[in-house]
């Protein structure tokens, strides 16, 4: 379901999927004492999936908690299946499914209770659904959430947002807690899940590789910032991972690169420009290879403010 | 609203009746005093009123709560009719039970004239939506935890405040008389409205009163959680 984007400029937060988003925030900001979300901008096309990415205390549950009005925005607008989230909350929240970091239930209730708590505020609810879905993540429906293990939770969590056919699924750190064997269950859900074309899902994690499995779009954030939101093959085709030796790390040379790790023995670099890389490296025995979601999130920024180029990259 | 109290009825149905056991336990020895069992009536209200916040707050669950597709001024104007509803429940359980120890044990001493009186149970009233109307707001605001804190606060200086002023107000040139509690205070006001209003007259003021809290109440609820964040 990937498809192209408008290419970014550097260091640029910029929109992903312009055409029929299911959901659009512009230019969010929240304040908390020691941090900030700073003018946050992205869209969610409708039939696709957006990696929400970014180190921990980046601003991605911010986000998630913005959107289902569990905290309040300074500044800034969201809107969902084109309403405003905050005018129209209930109308929105009825065609949302969520799951958060750590799901809490009543424990004492079981999991079919669950079932039955959630439902009467669901018009669509499909009590079926929700059993087969129990059932195929092998959720016994009889036990105490208060005996389900985490993953067990999010889980229950899962088929919760699931069983009353979301529009949007708003999953935070869905994958975490996940066994190996479930978490790869799971991406390929979702997967499916969006393959009627009408349905998205915004996934917020660290866990990068989830990401490179199934994400059609990507929006990183760091700092409370977004440092850019676009396709996901976008930014594995141009942004690259350049490891070099220390004789070639200059100012110029730092300046090229988004974020530098240097050593002794030689530095890393990151660029968004794979083909710029290539181009003033060619020949000067330099490795210069793909960057990894994860190569992206370890190495953006790093080392900027020795260089001050802040300004390009943070 | 009518999804809110489901929820809270289906999660808290187990919990609500072993409230109304350990009431029934404690009543049997309780009962000797008219005041104690009018005050463990008064705290049977307030148990069942502060259970379903209590399992929230003890499970985390009110961010699940109001992740579901509900406005947080619909959570408030459920919990205020839950907790209204819990109040009516506590009165009916405290008359039964009172009639019910009066006839088998004979006390608490003259229950049917004394406590089941219009002064009794108006006072009974008065004192549930009163505390309810403080509670409510103290809990939206701060959560389940600090907003008891400031409850417990306000309850007591708003105790101490009938206390004091009641002699000063009602007990005019009435001798050295010193109420021992609220309920004592309140129940003087019923029985001076109805001497010039009527037992009708004094049940509609009290009913208009307690309206008009409940109401405050809720403005100052929704109010406060629309700002809470979770």
């Amino acid at each position: 379901m990937t498809s192209g984007a408008a290419s970014q400029a550097p260091g640029a937060a910029r929109h992903a999927g312009d055409a029929d988003p299911i959901l659009e925030i512009h230019a969010l900001r929240k304040s908390y004492g020691d941090f900030t979300l700073r003018d946050a901008s992205f869209s969610v096309p409708r039939g696709y999936i957006m990696g929400l990415v970014g180190p921990n205390g980046a601003g991605k549950t911010t986000i998630v908690k913005l959107l289902l009005n569990l905290i309040r925005r300074d500044a800034g607008e969201i809107r969902v299946f084109g309403l405003d989230a905050r005018q129209e909350e209930v109308a929105i929240k009825a065609r949302i499914g969520f799951v958060h970091e750590r799901p809490a239930f009543y424990e004492h209730v079981t999991v079919a209770g669950m079932g039955e708590v959630a439902a009467p505020f669901y018009p669509d609810w499909d009590r079926a659904l929700f059993r087969r879905l129990a059932a195929e993540f092998d959720l016994p429906l009889h036990k105490r959430v208060g005996a389900l293990s985490r993953g067990m939770r999010t889980k229950l969590a899962l088929a919760l947002a699931m069983a009353h056919h979301a529009e949007l699924l708003v999953l935070d750190e869905p994958t975490s807690g996940l066994d190996p064997v479930f978490r790869r269950e799971l991406l390929e859900r979702l997967s499916a899940y969006i393959q009627d074309g009408k349905r998205s899902v915004l996934f917020s994690t660290h866990i990068t590789s989830d990401l490179e499995r199934i994400a059609d779009y990507v929006t990183f954030i760091r700092e409370g910032r977004v440092m850019f939101s676009t396709t996901k093959d976008q930014v594995l085709e141009r942004w690259g991972i350049v490891k070099g030796g220390p004789e070639m790390l200059d100012a110029d040379t730092r300046r090229f690169f988004k974020g530098v790790e240097a050593s002794t023995v030689g530095f890393t670099g990151l660029t968004d420009d794979l083909e710029a890389a290539r181009r003033r490296f060619s020949g000067a025995g330099v490795v210069i290879e793909r960057a990894s979601l994860e190569d992206i999130m370890v190495y953006l920024g790093k080392g900027c403010e020795a260089t001050r180029t802040c300004e390009r990259c943070c | 609203m009518r999804a809110v109290l489901l929820k809270d009825l289906k999660v808290s149905f187990l919990w609500l009746s072993g409230v109304a056991l350990l009431y029934l336990l404690t009543a049997v020895s309780v009962s000797r005093s008219g005041r104690a069992f009018f005050w463990l009536g008064i705290c049977l209200v307030a148990a069942l009123v502060a259970t379903v916040p209590a399992l929230e707050w003890r499970f985390e669950a009110e961010r699940f709560v109001c992740s579901l597709p509900v406005a947080r001024a619909t959570v408030v104007r459920a919990r205020v009719a839950a907790a209204l509803l819990g109040a009516g429940v506590g009165l009916a359980l405290w008359l039964a039970s009172g009639f019910a120890f009066e006839a088998v044990l004979s006390r608490p001493a003259s229950f049917a004239t004394s406590w089941a009186s219009l002064e009794g149970i108006l006072a009974f009233c008065l004192s549930a939506v009163v505390g309810i109307a403080l509670f409510l707001p103290c809990y939206f605001r701060y959560g389940l935890g600090k907003g008891s804190g400031v409850f417990a606060l306000l309850a007591i200086a708003l105790a101490g405040a009938i206390v004091t002023i009641a002699p000063v107000v009602i007990g005019a040139g009435a001798g050295a008389w010193q109420p021992a509690d609220p309920t004592e205070v309140l129940r003087r006001i019923v029985a001076g409205g109805r001497a010039r209003i009527g037992a009708p007259g004094t049940a509609l003021v009290a009913i208009a009163g307690c309206v008009v809290l409940v109401w405050a109440s809720i403005r100052l609820s929704s109010a406060f959680y629309r700002r809470r964040e979770l």
